[in-house]
């Protein structure tokens, strides 16, 4: 389905997708697969095809710039580019860029970095988030909004309408919470001498998330909601489920 | 009993209960159970607090929750994981924790987390 394009037929067949996972006795529903991005589901979902899916067909997908940019390099150096395959990347802050490993032709393992700017990464993430939108539902986010307005004081809901963000500090830790729709959550250390501290950017979702973009499986609010809770009831269960970064995405 | 499970085709999925009709009443109960084994996690808000949910008693139908210690890493841990700042080992979970009539809490149960 093209980008932006509204269809009922759609939001029907999330809502029989949604039936069909309560009636599995799956009541945080299965997420819908995307045309091109795919899902990173969390280790424990039973429905293990879904890790990695996308719903376009593999003949119909074209290779990502990074695997085109491997084989244009692979011959220069001569080695055949279909005999290259990648084992796993991710970024690298020492590095600034983002590290592959593959097998060479040789069947040798090798290691490269291509380099990239920030700027660059987290536009294409928000590009990629923007796409993953179609996956979401306005009610589910309507049903979301309610329940975050339920749970936080009238100016935190307030803040967070008008821009996506809302503070809350820990009782606990006292570390202050920057949680925000559509990124990661940020926690802050606020000295006593007035300066604040960032310690890290927390990314996490419930059930799974979309590679590479700031999307989870759920929709924005609801991932703000789940982040929110686990502050508030278990800290420790938030950092530890999270990735840490101390970039955006 | 009322709990809210967030669902990613609905938003929001509402469980709720009457504790006089045993048979809702037991529905229920193995809903909350089977989503503990599945690794959901629960929080129900107790007394001001949001609390998580250790366990749950299906026979009284009651939630069992406990304190969990204030634990923060600090900035150069947040990149390479190392040791923890714990704020004190008397604010750690023990005994068997404290009963919460089920019926009397209002709960949200959130899917198993990855982190993104």
């Amino acid at each position: 389905m093209p980008v932006g394009e509204h269809s009922e037929e759609w939001d029907r067949l999330r809502d029989k997708i949604a039936e069909l996972a309560i009636s599995r006795g799956e009541y945080g529903g299965y997420p819908l697969p995307d045309d091109t991005v795919p899902l990173v589901m969390e280790p424990r979902f039973p429905l293990t095809t879904m890790n990695g899916a996308v719903v376009t067909r593999q003949e119909d997908r074209k290779e990502s710039p990074t695997l085109e940019m491997m084989a244009r390099a692979a011959k220069l150096f001569d080695f055949a580019s279909g005999d290259i395959k990648p084992l796993g990347h991710w970024w690298s802050e020492a590095a600034r860029g983002e590290v592959w490993l593959y097998l060479n032709g040789d069947g040798k393992l090798k290691c490269t970095v291509i380099k990239k700017s920030e700027d660059d990464v987290h536009a294409h993430q928000l590009l990629e988030t923007l796409g993953c939108s179609r996956n979401w539902s306005v009610k589910a986010e309507e049903m979301a909004l309610g329940k975050l307005r339920d749970i936080t004081k009238p100016h935190q809901y307030r803040d967070y309408v008008l821009t996506g963000t809302f503070i809350e500090r820990s009782p606990r830790s006292q570390v202050l919470y920057m949680f925000r729709r559509c990124a990661p959550t940020i926690a802050i250390r606020h000295a006593e001498d007035g300066t604040l501290r960032v310690l890290a950017k927390l990314c996490g979702h419930p059930i799974g998330y979309y590679e590479g973009t700031f999307a989870g499986a759920m929709v924005p609010t609801d991932d703000v909601i789940a982040a929110l809770l686990c502050m508030r009831g278990d800290e420790v269960f938030l950092w530890r489920k999270c990735n840490q970064t101390r970039r955006d995405g | 009993m009322s709990l809210d499970v967030l669902n990613c085709g609905l938003g929001d999925l509402k469980l709720s209960f009457d504790p006089k009709n045993p048979v809702e009443r037991e529905r229920a109960a193995r809903a909350v159970e089977d989503m503990l084994k599945r690794g959901y996690v629960i929080f129900v808000e107790h007394k001001g607090r949001t609390e998580r949910v250790k366990t749950f008693d299906p026979k009284k139908c009651e939630y069992i929750i406990s304190d969990v210690p204030g634990v923060i890493r600090e900035e150069h841990d947040a990149i390479t994981p190392s040791t923890e700042t714990k704020i004190g080992a008397a604010d750690r979970p023990r005994g068997k924790g404290r009963r919460v009539k089920a019926e009397s809490v209002k709960g949200t149960a959130i899917a198993p987390r990855a982190g993104g």
